[in-house]
């Protein structure tokens, strides 16, 4: 190499790796505002799971505009009054960061939301895995991480002290299962006693699996099938004609949207379908879900945290999915509705520790306890326990009849009637 | 036992595919000896525009093979005209590299134009399935199966028929030769390679009915393409046909009956195994 | 030599600049978005050094060293995890685990063509993820989460502040270039490159080109696996997915390749480059830029190969050649000759005397050797007896076999029957490499020297292999009797002023005595020749006879075939005349020049 352009090379690149560490103190400067709370928001915006990450984004701006704006008639926390009460007044300001659906880089963006937008929480991260990295971040320097929507029991079995879950995991959702077809067989005398299981094959699906496994074990259910596939499938048709062949009365799905059309056509090219299909939602209370397969869809048995229907009894639910239509054309779905929920406990409490400091706000996180009229979700209320997971959080079983989600389960809160064994497709 | 023939049946029909798509590469292989590792990539890209047809223009998969098919003739041609001719003589390395660097492009811009969501086609009119032997066939893999099999003989006919397309074997045989003959060869390059990728194309279409599309679904299908091609033996059509049917026979019989999560593994498995003890393939003549 | 070290000389100052300043930085900066971009780019960069080693210089592309990443990644995580054993140790046995993969992987797969083994690297990298993704021990899809008590430990490579981890990725990055370097400036680059360029012709040489492969691949997949346990005590988190995937295997690739192959310094540009390039596209354009750079990635891809195959290496270097000479050889009556000096040295330089036997009496003997292609005899029951010290001429028409006789005796064809030997060895059967430590040169008929190497290198190729190890190849740069004696057949045939070109650039005269000198370097006991007099000006036949005299007057045997009867009438003691398959006649240039059959083959009475 000659000696003048390695001269030149090595110039260029000393002057650009100094401008960029001055850009490090340039940008800590801009985000230092006075007057703003910020809070960082983590999750996927692009990669497959982008159209989830972007509806769990309108729900938490819509949270952010009710603390922010006086909304004296929404008996939420915060809703009355601009801004956080006890902070002068200060607004929310959220700064959100794309994970890209990936664990290595969600953990990057979330020490990049801290370090140079100096955020004083962090709210994230929608998948398990990326929750997992992203919330160890947090948990390393000192900054609380509020986690809405991921279902691994494992975030929780960590023992953190800055990570709080307002969402329930999986255990508490594979229960619900469980205890439907208990429910089921003692009501009704329906007979199951076969269960086959198809999973994605990441954290989200292996962990569901194998807590499915468990219970099965405990309530003296036969694992007749155990299927992985990877997300996104080109085709289901080896699994489910393997899970076919062994005969389940019922089947337990781990998947995300795009999984479940091609459950839904292949099954139907089959021309087969189980006593009851229940999954682990993610995909069919998405708008989207429906709207593609149409009446192909019916009668599945998504497990919901939230269902619209609730606003049948509690009408506190109809007005903020009303506030969100008016904004975004669509009703709101039980991911973004746990991301709503969790984005106002977190302001709550910031709220109630009275400062921007971090460990005032995990404290305060600590000391939560909203009543379950406050909530838009079924629950009875908001209450951490000593691992960070809220001891109330809990879900219905919805069923997707009449083109819509409706709450099944349990009986006493049902709003229709609970279709099993499902029509076979001929019937329909 | 039912389980078995409906796997096999699964597998004859989805082998066909197969076949359809490592027929474009076992071509442009055999006539000029280059290795398409950018061939999966315009297969996604046939089966996004298939997708946009409908999604937009609600033109139905079968309405959109005139249209689809001569376009990507033409992006066939072009591809060689822009790029292959430039590295028809340089070492293997950059005949490598040069269809790597084109799996990139055209990946990523997929990416940029259409975003990393999976598109879906559902149709409520081919949506049904038809049985055969007592088991179950869905209508459009059947349109599909059927599809492939009429393209694998109208090209058949082609290159013992016509005057083209013989001398299309005869370049594919000896370059040199040809080229004393008078015979055209670049001319006849460039129209392999437009063959070759509108092969791979009407793939596309035959296969959006029921499959879905994402820019990385390139991944599976090129493996899948190359075991095809060198099972049965490249630069020949039959041996596409035939690699292309075991291939789907193997994926579908073993991952139904031993384990789905390693059906890919099988195909990989086998490909290497007949890369390393028998490359010219089940049909070939070693070189 | 001096050429170079001055060279690095000039390098050194700046080199030693920058490592300040990379030392230096986390420090200074606490921009953990940076810390952590430089941290991806030095092990991404290593890793691609690696890559460089069998992709670039020895040319088998591959596109599956993911799978030497994760298993680097999964065996350090399952040690510590479940018998919490240092990941300074675990690192290393996650090594020796890649290096024994590369083995096993390499051995039957080197001798594919090149685009079969790139196939069969992206099969076996996907065979590797999907066995990963349901193997339930190392936690299968779920993955691992590493055990977070060692925080901060003392060794245990886990912290909870970037700097540590930004040292030990710079310190990884920086072994994995000096090694690379190290050996690009030794015999082992060099036998690489031409292992890359002419595969065959090296073997011919004595380099036991598998052997050579075998090391390459092994060593990179020692520095992939030591990134990926890195990776894995950096991200805590791992899964098939993030360690084992195909795009991590693209990645290294594309920043080799962009970076500029075969170069110490490519891989270092190229992460630079393209690393710092992906993230900041990442968090300046946020979603939108997604993939926007890697569209970007594969037009400079597809140029490179197109155009510049060292990348931008490539672009920022001009080729340091020496003041350009007038070109000897053009015509080549200018050629210097030097004289009947004694070219070689006395036998017992190079020991080999268990193979020629005793002094007097055959040498090379070739025993009733058939071979056929399909239907084709092209060797049929061919008899043939080369004397000690002699130079025998063989000749006959086009397609009489020779060539392929020449192919049997250097073991690139197998006989279907019969015996060649060398003094009481048996060289059928053997690898073209041992046969040629054994003491048979050849050259070949199409020019087979490495034109992308210069023509000292050349020579460098051409040395004894037999024994030669892999540390005192890797490492120590060259022995002085080789130098000694390649300066000395260098300037007998004219060619030392051009040593430092490389020898594509050489005229075609030139070229032929190249290759000449690179057989007769290693002393071999006797060199085959074929068509030595080819394409030739009849000045330059009559200076490569005088050389092939000479050096037969130090005691070498030659085995020539020739076209140009004059000049092996002139030359050689004996003569046999071979057609149809078979040695028809041998005898002195006479005897032949009026042989009856030999008129009616050759001359068509």
């Amino acid at each position: 190499m000659s000696r003048i352009t390695r001269r030149r090379f090595l110039r260029y690149s000393g002057a650009g790796l100094a401008s960029l560490a001055l850009t490090d103190q340039l940008a800590a400067a801009l985000a230092a505002q006075e007057g703003q709370v910020t809070v960082g928001a983590v999750y996927p915006l692009t990669g497959g799971l982008a159209r989830i990450g972007v509806a769990i984004r309108q729900g938490i701006e819509l949270a952010a505009e009710i603390v922010n704006s006086n909304m004296s008639d929404l008996t939420l926390p915060l809703a009355a009054g601009t801004g956080l009460p006890r902070l002068g007044s200060r607004p929310i300001r959220l700064v959100w960061a794309d994970t890209r659906g990936d664990p290595a880089t969600g953990r990057a963006e979330a020490e990049r939301l801290i370090d140079r937008e100096r955020v004083v929480a962090l709210i994230g991260a929608y998948q398990s895995a990326v929750t997992a990295t992203a919330s160890l971040a947090a948990e390393a320097k000192g900054i609380p991480f509020l986690n809405p929507e991921s279902s691994s029991p494992r975030l929780t079995d960590r023992g953190f002290k800055w990570f709080f879950r307002t969402g329930p995991h999986d255990i508490t959702f594979t229960k619900l299962f469980f205890d439907m077809m208990e429910e089921l067989k003692q009501r009704r005398g329906a007979r199951i006693s076969r269960i086959a299981l198809l999973s994605e094959d990441t954290e989200f699906g292996a962990t569901a699996a194998g807590v499915a496994k468990g219970y099965a074990e405990i309530h003296k259910y036969t694992i007749a099938a155990n299927e992985y596939y990877t997300s996104p499938p080109s085709s289901l048709t080896a699994e489910l004609l393997r899970i076919r062949a062994a005969n389940p009365d019922a089947i337990i799905g781990a998947n995300y949207l795009v999984d479940a059309v091609m459950i839904v056509r292949t099954l139907k090219e089959m021309r087969w379908f189980p006593q009851g299909f229940m999954v682990h939602a993610g995909f069919t209370t998405v708008p989207d879900f429906l709207s593609t397969v149409g009446r192909d869809g019916f009668y599945f048995l998504p497990r919901a945290p939230w269902a619209l229907g609730m606003g049948k009894g509690k009408p506190l639910v109809s007005r903020v999915n009303e506030l969100y239509k008016k904004k975004h054309g669509s009703d709101m779905d039980e991911v973004n509705a746990r991301a709503f929920t969790g984005m106002l406990t977190l302001a709550d409490a910031i709220n109630r520790a009275g400062s921007t400091a971090p460990a005032a706000i995990a404290g305060a996180l600590r000391e939560t306890n909203i009543p379950g009229s406050q909530l838009i979700m079924p629950w009875q209320g908001i209450e951490f326990d000593n691992k960070g997971q809220n001891r109330h959080a809990a879900g219905v079983l919805t069923q997707i009849l009449d083109n819509d989600y409706k709450v099944v389960w349990p009986f006493d809160v049902a709003e229709s009637q609970l279709v099993w064994p499902v029509p076979p497709w001929d019937r329909r | 036992m039912e389980l078995f023939l409906q796997a096999a049946v699964n597998g004859v029909v989805l082998g066909l595919v197969y076949a359809l798509i490592a027929l474009g590469l076992s071509f442009i292989w055999g006539v000029m000896d280059v290795v398409n590792l950018a061939h999966a990539e315009f297969l996604m890209l046939s089966m996004y525009a298939t997708y946009w047809l409908w999604a937009l223009g609600r033109i139905e998969p079968a309405l959109a093979v005139p249209i689809v098919l001569p376009l990507f003739f033409v992006f066939g041609w072009l591809t060689y005209r822009l790029l292959i001719r430039h590295i028809l003589r340089a070492s293997t390395a950059a005949q490598i590299f040069a269809t790597f660097g084109l799996l990139f492009v055209l990946r990523y811009s997929a990416f940029a134009a259409f975003g990393p969501n999976v598109y879906g086609i559902w149709q409520q009119g081919l949506g049904g399935s038809v049985s055969i032997l007592g088991t179950f066939i869905a209508t459009a893999r059947l349109v599909a199966a059927g599809v492939a099999l009429a393209a694998f003989g109208v090209l058949w006919l082609f290159l013992q028929r016509t005057k083209p397309g013989k001398a299309l074997q005869a370049a594919a045989q000896d370059r040199t030769v040809a080229l004393a003959l008078g015979i055209p060869v670049e001319r006849m390059f460039a129209l392999a390679w437009g063959i070759g990728i509108s092969s791979v194309a009407l793939a596309g279409i035959a296969l959006s009915p029921f499959y879905q599309v994402s820019p990385t679904i390139g991944d599976a299908f090129l493996l899948i393409a190359f075991a095809s091609v060198v099972l049965g033996g490249f630069g020949r059509v039959d041996g596409a046909l035939v690699g292309g049917l075991a291939i789907g026979l193997l994926e579908s019989i073993l991952g139904t009956l031993i384990s789905p999560t390693f059906k890919l593994l099988f195909v990989f498995g086998i490909f290497v195994l007949m890369l390393l003890f028998r490359p010219e393939g089940l049909l070939g003549q070693a070189r | 030599m001096s050429a170079r070290e001055s060279i690095l000389r000039g390098r050194f100052w700046p080199i030693v600049a920058t490592g300040v300043v990379l030392l230096a930085l986390p420090f200074l900066v606490r921009d953990t978005f940076f810390l952590n971009a430089m941290i991806l780019v030095f092990l991404f960069g290593a890793m691609a050094q690696g890559w460089n080693l069998i992709g670039g210089y020895a040319g088998q592309i591959s596109f599956g060293h993911a799978v030497f990443f994760g298993v680097g990644a999964y065996a350090a995580s399952m040690l510590l995890s479940r018998l919490a054993l240092s990941p300074w140790v675990g690192a290393w046995v996650g090594a020796a685990l890649s290096a024994t993969v590369a083995l096993a992987v390499g051995y039957p797969t080197f001798r594919l063509r090149r685009h079969f083994f790139a196939l069969a690297t992206i099969a076996l990298g996907e065979i590797a993820r999907i066995s990963f993704l349901n193997w339930r021990f190392v936690g299968g899809a779920i993955g691992l989460y590493l055990p977070l008590e060692y925080r901060n430990r003392f060794g245990f490579l886990m912290w909870d502040s970037k700097r540590p981890y930004y040292l030990v990725a710079l310190a990884l990055f920086a072994l994995a270039t000096a090694l690379v370097a190290v050996l690009d400036r030794n015999r082992v680059g060099t036998y690489l490159r031409a292992i890359n360029q002419d595969e065959e012709a090296a073997e011919m040489l004595g380099i036991p080109a598998r052997r050579y492969k075998l090391y390459a691949i092994a060593l990179s997949a020692v520095v992939a696996s030591l990134c990926g346990t890195v990776y894995a005590l950096y991200v805590l988190y791992i899964d098939p997915y993030n360690v084992m995937a195909g795009r991590i295997s693209l990645l290294v690739v594309v920043i080799a390749l962009i970076g500029g192959r075969g170069t110490v310094w490519g891989p270092v540009l190229g992460a630079v480059f393209i690393v710092m390039l992906n993230e900041y596209m990442r968090s300046w354009l946020g979603g939108t830029g997604s993939g926007a750079d890697f569209i970007l990635f594969g037009l400079l891809i597809v140029l490179i190969s197109v155009r510049e195959p060292k990348g931008l290496v490539g672009l920022l270097q001009r080729r340091a050649l020496p003041e350009a000479l007038p070109i000897q050889g053009a015509s080549d009556d200018q050629l210097p000759y030097a004289g009947p000096s004694r070219v070689m040295p006395p036998p017992d330089t190079f020991p080999d005397s268990d193979v020629l036997g005793t002094g007097e009496g055959i040498l090379l003997r070739v025993s009733r050797l058939h071979k056929r292609f399909g239907g084709v005899h092209a060797v049929r029951d061919a008899t043939l007896e080369v004397r000690h010290g002699e130079i025998l001429g063989l000749i006959g028409p086009n397609g009489a076999g020779k060539s392929t006789l020449f192919e049997c005796i250097t073991g690139f064809l197998r006989p279907d029957a019969g015996e060649v030997r060398l003094g009481t060895a048996r060289l059928d059967g053997l690898a073209p490499h041992r046969i040629a430590w054994r003491g048979v040169a050849r050259t070949f008929q199409a020019m087979r020297i490495f034109p992308e190497i210069s023509a000292w290198d050349n020579m460098m190729c051409a040395q004894e292999h037999r024994g030669e190890g892999l540390a005192d190849a890797s490492f120590i740069s060259h022995l002085g009797p080789v130098t000694r004696q390649s300066r000395v057949l260098l300037e007998t045939f004219g060619l030392w002023d051009m040593r430092e070109f490389p020898a594509g650039a050489l005229s075609y005269g030139q070229q032929k005595l190249l290759s000449i000198a690179m057989a007769v370097l290693r002393r071999p006991a006797v060199v085959l020749l074929d068509e030595p007099a080819a394409g030739v000006s009849p000045v330059l036949v009559t200076q490569i006879a005088r050389h092939i005299r000479d050096l037969n007057a130090s005691g070498v045997t030659f085995l020539v075939i020739e076209h140009n009867m004059e000049m092996i009438m002139n030359l050689a003691q004996r003569i046999a005349f071979m057609a149809e398959g078979q040695v028809v006649a041998i005898g002195s240039p006479e005897e032949i020049r009026q042989n009856e059959s030999v008129l009616d083959l050759y001359y068509g009475r």
